[in-house]
């Protein structure tokens, strides 16, 4: 099962109205991989995403989706920036993870048994199950990235796609959050495509890492991809490679 | 107090305003939410200048108007970029202009004068029982569809793209959400006004939202808030003898300034006193 391709990019180009963004991407996302797309702000990275999402359909070539289990269409658990979020809304932890639930139930159905659980082992998985009844915008950015995870658990996905999962968040949110995702990579075999500006943060988690810059894009694993050589052509400017206790950290200049 | 709503003017005016109203003040909840009020306003407006137009044309003014409705609500729903002009500069263009061609309609129409003040402050002391039937079955079929896809309609107003990315068709859902907005704006505005119209969609979710902080418990106090006010507005009006639209609007705004003044100091006293309560033990 595993090497499963499960979105195939083929000559694929993406973009609105017709003006191509990004042209010629050719690669795959298979299944257990975790893959960081990092690039410089305004490189496209949002658009990729909303491509493998399958959102955006592409000006030309293809996207392939393999299905998902049981035969199924493939099933997204997306996670947007948190600011993305509009927090005037007064929705409870739990009524937030529940609209992950929403794309399994009928047109008219209301939740049931097996929705409940689900928002339950999510709640538990993520640990914020003494949350549940806590309004999201009392929480803060960390907790408020675990809801927001929690909510794409909650839909059994196939595949997580996040979206700068780390901004806004300090060390140790940081942190907390990247650990948790790479558990689900790990435990869970769910397959991780994240997007981030911070390399430093990407590096130190991901098996592969994709560079996108100027409509070009390149994705090959973490250690063929992490030399200073690699770096300073992508973000035009001299990148140093520096190994701190076992943690691996990209300095420019 | 009852007594003045054992008359049959002031009992019609009570059924067709609660009805209206409870439905408004529901969907309020998502407007303030939603940060569309001005989507309200502009409909309301579209809405009366369509009418206006049917009465000047002679074809009927309900159905003018819900064609202008249904035209507004494409171009709202469906109006995304903002890269040339502002969404709210094109809501604030589409009022003007709505209002514009309301006046100028009514201006070339000769019986004109009458039904150009009943549509900014509505008439509902002279209501049919056809009024109220229609009100009754477009509004409870707009509740129905709201209450049957109440999992779309809040998902895709909280965060539309994630919805989008669960396999909704946002674009779909979110056309049904105007297309419920555009019709029973039409429908409310003809008997409410324009002014009651905009007030039921605006105020009793900001009065609920001072007092509530769960989703459906604002849903419920804000229809409360308008059933309450709608009562006391309409007694007001009939005992001071003046207009009773503007005397609700007037009315449920006072009520969410009171509220507010009490919620704020409520939170200064309270800490203020438990601290009190603390040093005594």
């Amino acid at each position: 099962m595993t090497n499963r391709t499960l979105i195939e990019f083929k000559n694929t180009i993406l973009g609105y109205g017709g003006k191509a963004v990004l042209s010629n991407l050719n690669f795959g996302i298979f299944k257990d991989d975790f893959v960081g797309i990092v690039g410089p702000n305004g490189a496209g990275k949002t658009t990729i995403l909303k491509g493998i999402l399958g959102i955006l359909k592409p000006l030309k070539g293809e996207i392939n989706f393999s299905q998902g289990r049981n035969k199924q269409r493939m099933r997204f658990g997306y996670v947007p920036q948190i600011q993305t979020i509009d927090e005037i809304f007064p929705l409870t932890v739990y009524e937030i993870i529940m609209m992950g639930r929403y794309s399994e139930m009928s047109l008219l159905s209301k939740p049931g048994r097996t929705d409940k659980e689900k928002v339950v082992s999510a709640l538990k998985y993520t640990g914020i199950e003494k949350l549940a009844d806590k309004l999201y915008r009392e929480l803060s950015g960390g907790l408020r990235q675990r809801v927001l995870l929690a909510r794409a658990l909650a839909g059994d996905p196939d595949m997580l796609i996040l979206d700068e999962p780390t901004n806004d968040l300090d060390l140790a949110g940081e942190k907390a959050i990247m650990d948790l995702i790479k558990k689900l990579n790990n435990e869970q075999n769910i397959t991780v495509v994240m997007v981030s500006h911070l390399l430093n943060v990407v590096i130190n988690y991901v098996k592969k890492l994709a560079f996108l810059d100027k409509e070009k894009f390149h994705m090959c694993d973490i250690e063929e991809a992490f030399t200073e050589k690699n770096l300073t052509d992508i973000y035009n400017t001299g990148v140093k490679i520096a190994d701190l206790e076992g943690k691996r950290i990209a300095i420019a200049g | 107090m009852l007594e003045i709503f054992q008359i049959p003017f002031m009992q019609k005016a009570l059924i067709i305003s609660c009805i209206a109203g409870s439905f408004f003040s529901f969907l309020s909840v998502y407007i303030v939410l939603r940060r569309i009020v001005f989507v309200g306003i502009a409909l309301s407006q579209i809405a009366a200048c369509g009418f206006s137009l049917g009465y000047l044309l002679g074809i009927s003014p309900s159905v003018c108007s819900i064609i202008f409705s249904l035209l507004g609500v494409a171009v709202f729903s469906f109006q995304q970029s903002e890269r040339i002009i502002p969404r709210e500069s094109i809501i604030g263009l589409t009022y003007a202009l709505a209002a514009s061609l309301a006046i100028l309609f009514a201006a070339k129409n000769a019986k004109a004068e009458a039904y150009a003040l009943n549509l900014l402050s509505g008439n509902i002391l002279t209501v049919t029982n056809s009024q109220i039937y229609l009100v009754l079955a477009v509004f409870s079929g707009a509740t129905l569809l709201h209450y049957l896809f109440y999992k779309q309609f809040i998902f895709i107003s909280f965060d539309l793209e994630t919805a989008a990315t669960c396999g909704l068709n946002t674009g779909r859902w979110n056309f049904l959400f105007y297309v419920i907005l555009g019709v029973t704006i039409s429908i409310g505005m003809r008997t409410l006004g324009i002014l009651l119209t905009f007030g039921y969609l605006v105020l009793p979710a900001l009065i609920a939202l001072v007092f509530v902080q769960r989703i459906k418990k604002v849903f419920i106090v804000a229809v409360l808030s308008c059933l309450i006010t709608t009562f006391l507005g309409l007694y007001l009006s009939f005992k001071l003898d003046i207009p009773s639209g503007p005397g609700i609007v007037t009315l449920l705004c006072f009520i969410l300034g009171v509220s507010y003044l009490f919620r704020k100091s409520a939170n200064i006293i309270t800490p203020v006193i438990l601290a009190m309560i603390r040093k005594e033990k």
